[in-house]
């Protein structure tokens, strides 16, 4: 008995060593590419570039979320409210769910076959925010759908017997209960596209711009692939490595201020259903 | 007005199905008919994202198999017009066209050379190998770790531990890979360079670790909620018979979450095959295919990155790089099917 608690002990406490240590390491990165990075914004600001590089980067999650948020709201009302169990829905949602894991890389192939150059938009900030459009339709959706599916049945069936028609149990039944989770799915799917950048390498991402920043027909900047320009092919890495951290920074701070709203969401939906 | 093809007794309920996906008749036609517009407006989306998945799959199907069609010779002129006297312009014509189909050396050679111009080469062995070794390495590290972290997680920690845990592991998997491509070239890369006396510490073995780290969180997420299916009172039983913790997870736990266990795996290697901008920043883009773990490396994910923007359109480099891209997302595909039923088959 006693050997087998000093065992007990001793698995835990290397197990809990490990874990300790990821969490660590992953805090301390956080932290590491903010100290690095805040004090270098003013900076970057000075050298130019920064500005542009952020407003490409929104304009780029506005176009995403334009195209990305009600198509897959739509297909997750589809899969969820109107033919669940079909063979069509089950069709959609196994292809969402195995599309969902595909790279963002090869989604930026079909951007660059697609976008660039089947509908000649060139390389382009529309080009592009449609390639990360379509990369993030599969992970909203099945966000989605599992906010809408976790509301209760009998919500449905309440309003179905006072005579209610499937639309107005959608619009005024499921959604409301299910907007916090699809909010929550929505900023989840636009974080990870804003953080994105190998599809953005393929579609028209340049490191500076001379024209006006939201040339929606023609090349751009973005936070991430300034960070990777800036680290990569600056002739002095002792001045680019500085500018890199500080759009770093601002990257980080970017996606966790979506991933906290996504987080806080989640958290005020748990507490709604009274968990 | 009641529609004459709808029946007013609900449906015999197939396996599956809710009863309340009949409903009755609405009296009201302008209810009736927003609803169905409304309905059908949905149901449009819905098949816009399904043809969209369709056109995915097609587009990178025919586009990665057109390697495999003969390429149309290059007008000598063309090339000449690129600034090479009318001798070298024939060499290159005869190199870059009226080729058989690039398959055959995409898959027997391993050298990479898309820009020489006499002799382009399109090999990708040196740049599979570069992926399976960076990636192999990233689910060498990443699968025991995360199995690990979950166990501890879903056995051993206490709630507050697990409160601090869950935030941490979706920040991870939040980060954006271009910034662990960033600590890996400014961080990892000089203490490699210091640790192993290599001239640049941009090598196979940063890019691994990098994928390691990105891996992990999926590893752990789906190894967690593994192991969370488990009954409790298979535990439970286990630990009422007088065995302890560390018999019960060995003899019960384990054995009871083990597909879930190995999917995990696979979907952590998954994420770190298709990683892009980690394997770019980090591993020296080397064009000879790497010896060792800690000599460049060149994946195939990087090369699609690096080389596509500046490809010709329906050039042999385009083609081939087409090429990569379907053996990539072929593999990705393969990989989550597999795990996919792992997990079905789990509890």
């Amino acid at each position: 008995m006693n050997s087998a608690s000093r065992r007990e002990r001793l698995l835990a406490g290397l197990l809990g060593g490990l874990t300790a240590a990821l969490v660590a390491l992953t805090v301390g990165l956080v932290l590491v590419i903010l100290a690095r990075g805040l004090p270098q914004v003013g900076a970057l600001l000075n050298q130019g570039g920064l500005g542009a590089a952020a407003l490409g980067t929104i304009g780029l999650t506005l176009i995403t979320a334009l195209v990305a948020a009600p198509f897959g709201v739509a297909t997750a009302i589809a899969l969820s409210e109107l033919g669940p169990t079909g063979r069509l829905a089950r069709g959609l949602r196994f292809g969402l769910g195995t599309l969902a894991g595909v790279p963002g890389v090869v989604w930026g192939l079909f951007g660059l076959v697609v976008f660039v150059q089947g509908l000649a938009l060139g390389p382009s900030l529309l080009a592009a925010g449609l390639t990360l459009g379509v990369f993030t339709v599969p992970s909203l959706t099945l966000a989605c759908e599992q906010a809408l599916r976790a509301v209760p049945q009998e919500e449905r069936e309440a309003a179905f017997a006072l005579g209610a028609t499937r639309w107005e149990v959608i619009t005024r039944n499921v959604l409301p209960r299910a907007a916090p989770g699809i909010l929550s799915g929505v900023a989840l799917g636009l974080s990870r596209a804003a953080g994105e950048t190998a599809p953005l390498l393929l579609t028209g991402a340049v490191y500076s711009i001379s024209g006006p920043v939201f040339g929606l027909s023609a090349p751009f900047m973005a936070l991430p692939h300034h960070v990777y320009t800036l680290v990569t092919q600056h002739p002095d890495p002792a001045v680019g490595e500085p500018l890199a951290f500080a759009a770093a920074a601002l990257l980080l701070l970017l996606s966790l201020l979506i991933g906290g709203l996504a987080a806080g969401l989640r958290a005020r939906l748990r507490l709604g259903e009274g968990l | 007005m009641l529609s004459p093809e709808r029946s007013l007794a609900p449906p015999e309920p197939a396996e599956g199905v809710r009863l309340s996906a009949w409903r009755p008749p609405i009296a009201d036609s302008n209810r009736a008919r927003h609803d169905r517009l409304m309905r059908a407006l949905v149901a449009a989306g819905a098949g816009v994202v399904g043809l969209m998945l369709a056109a995915f799959l097609g587009v990178l199907t025919v586009k990665g198999l057109s390697a495999l069609w003969p390429i149309p010779p290059v007008d000598p002129a063309l090339i000449q017009a690129a600034g090479l006297n009318a001798e070298e312009a024939a060499r290159a014509s005869a190199a870059l066209g009226g080729w058989e189909g690039l398959s055959a050396g995409l898959l027997r050679s391993a050298r990479w050379a898309p820009q020489a111009l006499d002799t382009p080469s399109f090999g990708a062995l040196g740049l599979m190998g570069s992926t399976a070794l960076t990636t192999g390495l990233a689910a060498l590290i990443a699968a025991p770790l995360g199995v690990a972290v979950a166990i501890y997680l879903n056995a051993f920690a206490r709630p507050f531990e697990r409160a601090w845990a869950r935030p941490a592991i979706e920040l991870l998997s939040a980060l954006p890979s271009v910034l662990l491509g960033l600590i890996g070239v400014s961080l990892l890369g000089p203490a490699l360079a210091r640790l192993f006396n290599l001239p640049s510490g941009l090598v196979a073995l940063n890019g691994g670790l990098l994928l390691a780290l990105m891996a992990l969180p999926t590893v752990i997420a789906v190894a967690w909620e593994a192991l969370n299916a488990v009954p409790q009172t298979f535990t439970e039983a286990s630990l009422a018979l007088g065995a302890d913790r560390v018999t019960t997870l060995w003899r019960v736990t384990l054995p009871a979450s083990w597909r879930g266990l190995v999917a995990a795996s696979l979907l952590g290697l998954g994420r770190a095959l298709g990683e892009t901008m980690a394997v770019l920043m980090a591993c020296g883009n080397s064009e000879a295919p790497p010896t060792s773990l800690l000599s460049p490396a060149h994946a195939m994910t990087a090369t699609l990155a690096l080389e596509l923007p500046g490809a010709l359109r329906d050039s042999a480099h385009q083609r081939a790089l087409f090429a990569l891209g379907l053996m990539l997302l072929t593999i990705s595909l393969t990989n989550q099917l597999v795990a996919r039923r792992l997990l079905r088959g789990a509890p």
